[in-house]
């Protein structure tokens, strides 16, 4: 419980931009991962100044604050795990100047990344990291999980994007990192340091953000296998042609089956299928293109399709993002998806090992299916786990299931989070693969955040296992 | 838990984006029921407020690729919190309904009086009013229905109808109460020998179509909105030529539910030179006019925010609706007329 004489300066401070009411704070309890626990109080700030006032009377009650997106982070970074605040950014969502010629834009955190792109769509730029949930997903929770997506392969993550940042720091004063020009050699890299820090250093109230013309045309293969090695054999084939082409997408059966049920997308039902798009002159693609094809075919490819109609491309490209929440179509009432492993990266030769290697691991856990998809031409994977969450067996299955395929990921020399972050789910992993540098991160969390209250608890500084505050109906009766 | 707490739903809710706060979202919304039936949270004022900040648009079915019924979800909820915690507005409409037989209150004529056609014995069409054309918008659309049916040379006899209980069961009131107001409407069209039934009112249309065949076996009736009715019946040569600027709003139960987007249009279109544009969000996109799910009732000055986007979309063309509902809202706010209304006013003759 937060004390009655904050609440009191909140009110104060935001008149009806503040709430404690038990369905608000309940509701705020949860993001997009397994974990839930609610919030004294949820805020709404208008500002940077309304956000450090909040800011500095966390600081003086000693209570957490945790900034909040849309609440779509996968791994429980938004959840408020020791309640306290839990900071909306849902009111603060301009886009403040737009400046192509400076190859740039400057925008308040809550501003979705879909409505970001429609506008700089105008001008003929976009912002290219491209998540499957970019239209949920704000610039400052993007920011906050340096996020990315399909695109990644060619234009890189949300941390080659962010050019300078607007903070409030963990004790409330204002700073300002990074610069507004192209090149920045200008001391540390702060607002590189922010990048990724899952609101634990600092709250983020303006981006400017670098942007990227739009490319002139696309086209998108779909490639069909009927052996998932294949698959993976032909994206490490493609790369090392050599041949960058804008995403190279991964959906093994389980993927294909649950969008098929969901969208009723044209997708083939096999084994794996791997989408590749093409970007460029339509000279380049058609040589692109036949080299895709041929490859494809010596990999044994069942089934090749070729579009460049956008409203084909768009279905596809849907389609594809929308494979994660589809899972739970995938047995509908029997099974459902939930948010564990969902994310690692490896070295993308390491790929078809890794996704044999994943399902010989699910053979000997008879209580989860697994899906396995993917921007698996950057060699990050994403992993969906189908259980019936009523039983504490299917968890305590799936856990254990859970270590051995990141044991697997640390083995090829992979990262158990390419994209979706650390949070709560996959810190104990992250313990495991950055063991000598675990201290000093600690470090810089105590050196920024003395009071422990921006978004505390997680990521560096979790120290439990994962099946802790889950947000589903199961009680575990111990070992 | 078929909801992966993906957020999806949460961008495309038309009270969210007026709001601005996850708790008043489709998954918010979920969340609370959720919260209700494990017992983490208790029936009170706020869980309540949440559940009804709703209009039943349908916009988070349509977005949720995990296939959750969202509306259903809080319709059920609703039912658990409408006992303790409606407000009087909410009882009083629905008293009405069930004990003076009209949603507004005690009727002095019937219901049928103003369209001059008194129910026949037997006829194998009906039309059905609805309360809100009886009631609120000066008839207009229920007169315009009937004198097109009746230049079509259409065979059709009013009925002494009841509500089809729609408001109940948005309000959250006990499924006994729906299944009388239904009793009484299935008794009347059977005595009078009807095989298909018309409405106006997409929400009427849905109860019969959707609700009544879980209570009740009404195969033998068949269900349409007058849109798809007409089209096809009238032709361009029928009609003078041009309009004042108009665009047309899709009313939610008609779009979302059942696919009626390309009717309305044909009628309209039908008008030669109509000057016609479409608003930015149309057909499956279309934004709620905010009336919906009895959130008049709960929440009017949010009901008028969401208005206002609408408007605000629509310019300064009249709107044009196939719902009594939508178009007794935006009339509150600007110029709107029901598509009935339209075709009736441009038939020539
Ligand atoms: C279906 C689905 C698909 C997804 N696909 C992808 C994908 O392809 N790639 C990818 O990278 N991610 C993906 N994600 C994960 C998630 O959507 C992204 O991490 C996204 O960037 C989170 O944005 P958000 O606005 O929802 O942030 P939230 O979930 O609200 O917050 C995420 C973190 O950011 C912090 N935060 C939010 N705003 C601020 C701020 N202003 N200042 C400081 N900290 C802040 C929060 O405290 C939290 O730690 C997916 C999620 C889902 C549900
Ligand atoms: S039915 Fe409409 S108003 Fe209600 S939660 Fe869904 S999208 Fe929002
Ligand atoms: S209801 Fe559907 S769209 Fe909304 S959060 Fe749940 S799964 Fe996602």
């Amino acid at each position: 419980m937060i004390p009655s004489e904050m609440l009191e300066e909140l009110k104060a401070l935001l008149g009806d931009r503040v709430s404690s009411a038990p369905a608000d704070t309940y509701v705020f309890g949860f993001d997009a991962s397994i974990h839930h626990h609610k919030a004294d109080a949820v805020v709404f700030p208008e500002s940077t100044e309304e956000v450090a006032e909040i800011v500095k009377l966390c600081n003086k009650y000693r209570v957490p604050v945790t900034p909040r997106g849309s609440g779509s982070a996968l791994a429980g970074q938004a959840v408020p795990i020791k309640a306290g605040i839990s900071m909306s950014f849902k009111r603060m969502n301009r886009i403040k100047e737009v400046r192509v010629e400076d190859l740039q834009v400057i925008v308040e955190p809550g501003v979705i990344n879909d409505d970001l792109n429609r506008e700089l769509a105008k001008y003929g730029f976009f912002y290219p990291p491209s998540p499957g949930s970019g239209k949920v997903a704000t610039i400052g929770g993007m920011v906050a999980m340096n996020a990315s997506g399909m695109r990644a392969l060619k234009y890189g993550a949300t941390r080659d994007y962010v050019m300078a940042l607007e903070v409030v720091m963990p004790t409330g004063e204002i700073a300002h990192f990074g610069t507004h020009t192209i090149k920045d050699a200008s001391s540390y890299q702060m607002a590189k340091l922010m990048v990724g820090s899952e609101g634990t250093l600092g709250i983020i109230t303006e981006i400017t953000l670098r942007i990227s013309p739009l490319p002139k045309d696309t086209s998108i293969v779909l490639a069909a296998f009927e052996d998932a090695r294949m698959a993976g054999q032909t994206i490490s084939d493609i790369i090392a042609y050599p041949m960058i082409p804008a995403s190279v997408e991964f959906m093994d059966r389980v993927c294909l089956q649950s969008v098929i049920n969901s969208r009723g997308v044209d997708f083939p039902l096999v084994d794996a299928v791997v989408m590749i798009e093409l970007e460029g002159t339509e000279e380049e693609m058609a040589e692109d293109l036949k080299k895709v094809e041929e490859i494809a075919r010596k990999n044994g490819a069942v089934d090749i399709r070729v579009s460049s109609d956008p409203e084909k491309m768009k279905e596809w490209l849907e389609a594809r993002k929308a494979v994660l929440p589809s899972m739970s179509q995938y047995a509908r009432g029997k099974m459902f998806m939930v948010s564990l492993a969902d994310d690692m990266s490896l070295p993308i030769s390491k790929i078809p090992d890794a996704v044999y290697g994943f399902h010989e691991i699910e053979k000997r856990h008879p209580h989860v299916v697994l899906g396995v998809y993917g921007h698996a031409g950057d060699g990050n994977l994403h992993t969906i786990f189908l259980i019936d969450p009523r039983k504490e067996e299917a968890w305590k299955d799936a856990e254990k299931m859970v270590e051995e395929m990141y044991e697997l990921v640390i083995d090829f020399g992979g990262t158990v989070s390419g994209e979706h972050g650390i949070g709560i789910t996959k810190a104990p992993f992250m313990r495991i693969e950055k063991k000598d540098s675990m201290e000093l991160m600690k470090r810089i969390k105590r050196a920024l955040d003395p009071n422990d209250i921006m978004n505390p608890g997680k990521n560096v500084e979790w120290d439990d296992g994962i099946l802790v505050d889950l947000r589903y109906p199961v009680e575990f009766g111990g070992d | 838990m078929q909801c992966t707490s993906c957020s999806f739903c949460t961008v495309t809710c038309p009270v969210m984006n007026v709001l601005l706060t996850d708790a008043s979202s489709p998954r918010g919304r979920v969340q609370i029921a959720y919260g209700l039936y494990t017992g983490e949270l208790e029936v009170d004022e706020s869980a309540t407020q949440r559940l009804y900040e709703c209009t039943t648009c349908g916009m988070c079915d349509h977005t949720c690729p995990s296939g959750v019924h969202i509306v259903d979800v809080i319709k059920a909820a609703r039912k658990v919190v409408y006992p303790e915690h409606a407000v009087e507005k909410q009882r009083t409409f629905a008293d009405n309904i069930t004990e003076k037989e009209h949603t507004y209150g005690e009727l002095k004529e019937p219901i049928w009086a103003f369209t001059g056609h008194a129910p026949k014995e037997r006829s194998e069409i009906a039309y059905f009013m609805g309360c809100k054309i009886t009631a609120e918008t000066g008839h207009k659309q229920g007169i315009a229905a009937v004198n097109i049916l009746d230049r079509l040379g259409v065979d059709f006899t009013t009925l002494n109808e009841v509500c089809c209980g729609a408001p109940l069961m948005y309000i959250g009131v006990s499924e006994d109460r729906i299944r009388k107001q239904m009793e009484k409407n299935i008794n009347e069209i059977r005595k009078r020998g009807v095989k298909k039934v018309l409405f106006s009112c997409p929400s009427c249309y849905y109860m019969f179509e959707k609700v009544y065949p879980k209570y009740t076996d009404v195969s033998d009736i068949e269900f349409q909105h007058i849109v798809e009715f007409l089209d096809g019946k009238l032709s361009p040569d029928e009609f003078e030529a041009g309009t004042e600027p108009i665009t047309y709003h899709d009313p939610c139960h008609l779009g979302r539910t059942f696919n009626i987007y390309e009717e309305p249009r044909n009628l309209i279109k039908l008008i030669p030179d109509a000057d016609y544009a479409e608003m930015e969000h149309n057909r499956e996109n279309s934004l709620c006019c905010g009336a919906g799910g009895s959130l008049a009732l709960y929440e009017p000055s949010l009901t008028k925010k969401m208005a206002d986007r609408r408007v605000a979309e629509a310019g300064e063309r009249t709107v044009v609706s196939a719902c009594p509902n939508c178009v007794g809202n935006f009339s509150k706010h600007t110029n709107a007329m029901s598509i009935e209304e339209l075709l009736w006013t441009k038939l020539k003759g």
